[in-house]
């Protein structure tokens, strides 16, 4: 198990303050590396920088958290989330990981299965909700904000509260259409039972 | 109210705007309909998770890092007026006149402010202690809004913990203050071997200062170099080397 370094401390603080800085330090220095095992077990480039931001925020998520600590390097870390969260993936999809063995780099204190099935869909509504339009985003933006439709009237310029209130819904719905739609929603998907 | 505007059964649910009655007749057709039901939970579990702006605004620059993979933005580039173009073809044709000799290469000076833009910084500073979370908010304020004579003595009063952010907002403000002589000594211990979060923007914008300096061989030196190392800054490297 590799060492905590001061690196990796500063890197993880910087994680912790969603500073763009300590987010591309950790993708140039690692996604090269995560990318080649998810190649090497039946995927793509683009499923592994998918897998990347996915467990980018399951380790912001983490971060956030006082009593969290390292104890391992930050790459192996983040390499066991992408590696537990892919290898749910390939097992919906019927696959085996190509080698039996835990990879070199690996840590058993990364999140497993229960967490990251919600973080995984959790992460698509958050991807969908980009895929809205800038008045959608911002709309719903302050409406969850909890700021009185009055309020949201006269910020964004609206004509009344009750075509706000009505535009809210439709983007609303329309977020819920972009999440049935895609493919990984019905695995990922809460049955309300587990 | 316009009949468009009028909500559906479903929003007046989701709103809380039913009256008992209405709210129990719907909650049995819920119990008897899962489709229903699951669109219902969708709605309210979106609500939960999208009111946590912190994590929204992180996955989304994580997604925009991730997105701009093997495309590194060169810095956005000035556009000149046609008249300028015009008038410089004019200048270069009569300066070839007089003096045939080889061309000294663009201006340095206007190959930094062409390169040069500040780099992103949060919008928002968290941490544990508020009163270090104050002091980084006012000067990150200061900065984003372009602020930099007031970002600059914030972000040096920040200065000399174990964090290198700090420093390198230090350096940035002083240099888009037009002041490196601030800004150069410290990118050059920032851009040095220690290995920190901001070392490769570090060795970006030190390459950047030498050649607003004027030091325009150490300059094509840092800038070789960042080439040779690859990542976000190779090609915004590699295009101004290629004008020098």
């Amino acid at each position: 198990m590799g060492q905590v370094s001061f690196s990796d401390q500063e890197r993880l603080q910087g994680i912790r303050r969603g500073e763009r800085g300590a987010i591309e330090s950790l993708y140039q220095d690692f996604f090269d590396r995560i990318a080649r095992y998810i190649i090497q077990n039946s995927g793509s480039r683009d499923h592994a920088a998918d897998i990347f931001q996915d467990a980018m925020v399951v380790l912001y998520q983490k971060a956030q958290s006082p009593d969290f600590q390292l104890s391992a390097s930050i790459y192996t870390y983040l390499f066991s989330i992408c590696r537990n969260l892919w290898l749910k993936k390939l097992r919906k999809s019927g696959k085996e990981e190509v080698t039996n063995e835990f990879p070199a780099e690996y840590t058993h204190e990364a999140p497993n299965d229960a967490e990251l099935e919600e973080q995984a869909r959790f992460q698509l509504y958050r991807k969908k909700f980009r895929q809205l339009g800038e008045g959608c985003q911002q709309l719903l933006r302050l409406s969850l904000k909890g700021l009185k439709m009055k309020e949201i009237v006269r910020q964004l310029g609206l004509s009344s509260e009750q075509y706000a209130r009505k535009k809210k819904f439709k983007c609303k719905e329309q977020l819920v259409r972009l999440v049935q739609a895609d493919a990984d929603y019905e695995d990922l998907r809460y049955d309300g039972k587990s | 109210m316009k009949e468009e505007n009028r909500p559906t059964e479903l929003q007046r649910y989701l709103d809380g705007e039913m009256s008992p009655e209405e709210r129990a007749a719907f909650e049995a057709r819920l119990a008897a309909d899962p489709e229903l039901q699951a669109e219902v939970d969708l709605h309210q579990e979106l609500d939960t998770v999208l009111a946590d702006e912190a994590v929204l605004d992180f996955s989304a620059l994580v997604a925009e890092v991730v997105g701009a993979e093997g495309a590194p933005q060169a810095p956005p580039r000035t556009r000149r007026p046609v008249w300028a173009i015009a008038a410089a073809i004019l200048l270069l044709a009569v300066v070839g006149f007089f003096v045939l000799r080889p061309g000294p290469g663009a201006d340095p000076d206007q190959l930094f402010a062409e390169y040069f833009s500040p780099y992103e910084a949060p919008a928002t500073f968290r941490s544990d202690d508020s009163t270090l979370n104050a002091q980084y908010q006012s000067a990150f304020d200061a900065y984003n809004a372009g602020d930099f004579e007031v970002a600059l003595p914030a972000f040096d009063a920040l200065r000399g913990g174990e964090s290198t952010m700090p420093d390198f907002y230090y350096a940035l403000s002083a240099l888009s203050a037009n002041k490196s002589d601030l800004a150069l000594p410290v990118l050059r211990e920032l851009a040095g071997d220690t290995p920190h979060v901001y070392r490769s923007q570090s060795r970006w914008y030190l390459a950047l200062t030498l050649l607003e300096r004027g030091e325009t061989d150490e300059a094509t030196e840092r800038l070789e170099a960042i080439v040779e190392d690859g990542g976000k800054f190779a090609e915004p490297a590699q295009a101004l080397l290629d004008e020098l």
